[in-house]
């Protein structure tokens, strides 16, 4: 079966690139446009392999959502990878409180995401 | 399984060999067939070794010789075997032991051949080892084989030397084996057969020897183990010689000639000790024959370890000065290098091994340290961010190169730029830490900083040249915007977004792409938080001031405040008064002059669709500018011109399709803007109009929704788009997206007491269509809108051409 990514960014253009890198990739990709709307889709299904959330986003940012998956203890079984716009040293510091795996800059390599999904997808 | 073609001949031989070995076992001790069979190995042996034609491989001689070794001594025993003489008990000499004593110089020399030739150069340290055992062995072989026979009473002088010569030309066979098998050289299968047919040889020797000294005759069984013995080695000379890798015996391989292995040291050792122990055998005996020849052995034992221990010191010498060369020579490589080269561990620490950049540029240390501490002291932010990173990677949650990635890249220190690089050094399979690369790009940072500057700043001079009275209004709201944003009191986020957007939308459209970068960002920086925010608008501000204090040195103080006239406009007006025309109509004419033709800020908006539908590649647009004659009061007009920027940006970067997909929708490829003005009964008419794919009504109806704004009517839909935070795109590019800029624009028109139309047609295009009241235009400027009798409804937005006909009356 394949594995499913779950992308979490406002921005429609860095959602498109990363599914089609990682479809090419072979992995299934679900999409969502903010925090919210993430952490709803994170709940609802039970097959994510992991997440890759961005950090400036209206409604609720990637920090607020992820330190909401660690208040409810689902970041124990879902890894979670920040990417930043630039390296915004305190947001990832707090990211990686909350139990992130990582963070990727954008602009980021292909491959990089590649490599960092097929580490870390469940 | 099969045989490859070259080992096929060394198989057929090895079995044919072995199986007469085995056959010789059989046959009567008595019959003449059992001295023949032991001659017709040897010989087929010989005969094996000439066969494979040893004068094509290098080295050709030793196996001549060799060959010529196993003929003759197998040649003996036949001799032996005629003459009926027992040659296997010591006795006088005879013509048969000229035959078997051939063998050691044969052997010996052919073994000499091939130690040159296996040897690529002088080995001290393997001759002295080959000696130290033959020295050992030499002891005990004067002690029970040569000092016996030497002094044996029942020999002639002839028989002593013959009984003396094979226990020293076993020992010179032995030390020529020693030598070969410690020396550097191939140790593949035809030399591993040499070895052992050597062996085999002095094994048969010492058992022939062995039953000498103790004066007995071997039984049947023994004897044939001892001819056999013989036998074997002949044989296995043969079986050498047919070995595939035997032409590649002469080959050598590199070994360091002072290593000492622990088998070579072991033998050493018990070579060296055999002269105490075989005195300490006659001492328990009583009986301390041999005292001469043990302390000679023992003498010349201890100067040969004296030797090797000589040869070992000078290779450690050796060594040890050619590691200063090559250390110091490294030294210099790193106090000549360009870069900062220095090393952290896996823990962080900074190792001393680094280049002589980094003493410079940070400071010198001695001791290993922690990394982030060291560089804290130069750049807070780049240890911060280097330990964050450090620790993502000893977690290795990411893939190594992907942690690499994410390591800070630009450290600051002292007012130098340097740019970092990092890789991974590997010890083996292990990761030992990093090598930091270091690059001080100041030098690149401000030229690319002066270039920048240059460049705007001729963009100033060039919007300054092409149109005065324009560019001094951008100045005067630019530099108004400036002071709002740096003012304490404009600490409303939503009052600070909206100047930064117009003034980004301005400053781009004066070429100045820099300050509109740092808008950008500021922009983002809004939602970081007040530090940011505040750090960006200096950034802004710093930028503006160095700007046009620059350029105000450049043009002095010349006066924006200049009024455009045409030639024809001004002779017309001769004509009229020399025709009489009243002069309250000349000074009303000669007051509408100060009003600005509305062509002069449309031509403006153009300019901008133009450059930024280049940057954007979406073609070299058409850009249609009706004026109707219109002229409008500057000052009172500027600040609409500088919103009408964002209906511009958006019809261009939204509106506009690529030229591909317009050839696809059956549309022209090159782009059209209509900007247009002019007047009916009670409304000044404004209109920017794009031939696009028309605003996508289904985008703004979801993004009023996530917002809670009402999107039922088209009305509902128009006003969505022209309040905040509304956008069809999802995310904000660095032109347009953000969903401020047509609110600003719709603020502006509320204030002018005017209203906003949107007429858009899904890939048709969008016109906007900004009406004001006439008469909200002031008593006085009631006569500043002053209809002109049509110069061209249609005026090509060639401004160079219309400038040429301006001229500025000061």
């Amino acid at each position: 079966m394949m594995k499913k990514v779950l992308i979490v960014d406002d921005s429609k253009t860095v959602r498109g690139q990363v599914r089609s890198l990682l479809e090419e990739a072979g992995y299934e990709v679900a999409e969502a446009a903010d925090g919210r709307e993430g952490l709803e889709q994170i709940r609802r299904s039970v097959d994510l392999a992991m997440v890759l959330c961005d950090v400036q986003m209206p409604n609720m940012t990637g920090i607020a959502m992820i330190e909401e998956l660690k208040a409810s203890g689902l970041i124990a079984s879902l890894p979670v990878i920040m990417l930043t716009t630039e390296a915004q040293l305190t947001l990832i510091a707090r990211a990686k409180e909350a139990g992130a795996k990582g963070w990727i800059v954008k602009p980021f390599k292909a491959e990089h995401v590649v490599a960092a999904v097929n580490k870390l997808a469940r | 399984m099969t045989t490859p073609a070259a080992s096929r001949p060394f198989v057929r031989y090895a079995a044919l060999q072995a199986a007469a070995i085995a056959a010789f076992f059989f046959v009567p001790l008595e019959a003449r067939a059992h001295a023949l069979w032991q001659v017709l190995v040897g010989w087929a042996a010989a005969v094996a070794i000439l066969a494979v034609r040893p004068e094509r491989r290098p080295g050709a001689a030793a196996w001549y010789l060799f060959a010529a070794g196993v003929f003759l001594n197998a040649g003996g025993i036949l001799v032996a075997a005629m003459s009926k003489s027992s040659a296997q008990t010591v006795g006088e000499a005879s013509v048969v032991d000229a035959f078997w004593l051939a063998l050691f110089p044969a052997f010996a020399a052919g073994m000499a051949v091939l130690i040159r030739h296996r040897s690529a150069e002088r080995d001290w340290a393997s001759l002295v080892d080959a000696a130290i055992v033959t020295t050992g062995f030499a002891v005990v072989s004067w002690v029970f084989l040569i000092g016996p026979a030497a002094t044996d009473p029942r020999l002639g002088v002839l028989g002593r030397a013959t009984a003396v010569a094979y226990p020293i030309g076993d020992l010179v066979i032995l030390g020529m084996m020693v030598r070969i098998v410690v020396g550097g050289g191939i140790r593949n299968g035809a030399f591993l057969l040499i070895v052992a047919a050597l062996l085999s040889f002095l094994a048969t020797d010492v058992g022939w020897a062995a039953l000498g000294h103790a004066g007995a005759q071997p039984g049947p069984l023994a004897q044939r183990f001892l001819e056999s013995g013989s036998m074997l080695g002949y044989a296995l000379f043969g079986a050498a010689a047919l070995h595939p890798s035997a032409a590649q015996i002469t080959e050598t391989r590199s070994r360091s000639a002072a290593s000492l292995r622990p088998g070579l040291l072991a033998g050493l050792s018990l070579a060296s000790l055999t002269a105490p122990a075989i005195l300490a055998f006659e001492v328990a005996r009583h009986d301390v024959a041999d005292g001469g020849a043990i302390a000679l052995g023992a003498a010349v034992l201890f100067l040969l370890v004296i030797a090797r221990m000589a040869l070992l010191v000078r290779r450690v010498e050796e060594r040890t000065r050619e590691l200063g060369e090559r250390n110091r020579a490294m030294r210099r490589v790193l106090d000549t290098v360009n870069e900062g080269l220095l090393r952290v561990s896996r823990d962080a620490t900074l190792l001393v091994e680094r280049s002589a950049r980094i003493d410079r540029w940070f400071r010198p240390f001695e001791e290993p340290l922690p990394f982030v501490k060291y560089i804290r002291e130069f750049d807070r932010d780049f240890a911060a961010h280097f330990q964050l990173s450090h620790d993502a990677l000893a977690e290795g949650a990411l893939p190594v190169e992907v942690c690499l990635a994410q390591y800070p890249s630009r450290l600051c220190s002292r007012g130098r730029d340097y740019r970092v690089s990092y890789l991974p050094v590997a010890d083996g399979d292990q990761n030992d830490g990093l090598l930091v690369v270091i690059e001080d790009v100041t030098e690149q940072v401000r030229s690319a900083d002066q270039d920048a500057h240059q460049r705007e700043l001729l963009a100033m001079f060039q919007g300054f040249i092409r149109d005065r009275a324009g560019f001094g209004s951008f100045l005067e709201e630019a530099n108004r915007i400036v002071e709002d944003l740096a003012s304490p009191a404009a600490q409303d986020v939503a009052a600070t977004r909206r100047l930064l957007h117009t003034l980004k939308g301005i400053a781009s459209m004066a070429s100045l792409n820099l300050v509109a970068q740092l808008c950008h960002r500021a922009e983002d920086a809004l939602d970081e938080g007040p530090g940011a925010t505040a750090a960006s608008i200096e950034a802004i501000r710093g930028r503006w001031v160095g700007l046009t204090g620059a350029f105000q040195m450049l043009v002095g103080d010349q006066s924006f405040d200049g009024i455009a006239v045409q030639a024809k406009d001004v002779d017309a007006l001769l004509a009229e008064i020399a025709n009489g025309l009243p002069a309250a109509a000349v000074a009303r004419r000669l007051a509408s002059w100060r009003d600005e033709p509305v062509e002069r800020p449309f031509a403006r908006l153009g300019n901008y669709a133009r450059a930024l539908a280049a940057r954007l590649g979406k073609g070299d647009p058409e850009i249609v500018l009706e004026g109707n004659g219109v002229r409008l009061d500057r000052e009172r007009w500027a600040a609409l011109w500088s919103e009408l920027v964002h209906v511009v940006r958006n019809a261009v970067d939204h509106g506009w399709e690529s030229p591909d997909e317009r050839r696809a929708a059956g549309k022209p490829s090159q782009p059209r803007l209509r900007l247009a003005a002019r007047t009916d009964a009670h409304d000044l008419v404004i209109e920017v109009e794009d031939d696009g794919r028309g605003v996508d009504w289904g985008a703004i109806r979801r993004a009023a929704a996530g917002r809670g704004v009402p999107a039922r009517t088209r009305d509902d839909l128009v006003g969505a788009v022209l309040s905040a935070g509304v956008s069809e795109r999802e995310e904000a590019g660095p032109i347009s997206g953000r969903g401020v800029g047509m609110a600003a624009v719709a603020s502006r028109v509320d204030e002018y007491g005017g209203r906003i139309e949107a007429d858009s047609r899904e890939g048709r295009g969008t016109c906007w269509r900004l009406s004001f009241p006439l008469p909200v235009l002031g008593g006085d400027s009631q006569s500043s809108m002053m209809r002109q009798k049509a110069t061209g409804g249609i005026l090509a937005s060639e401004e160079a051409g219309a400038d040429r006909e301006r001229k500025c009356v000061e």
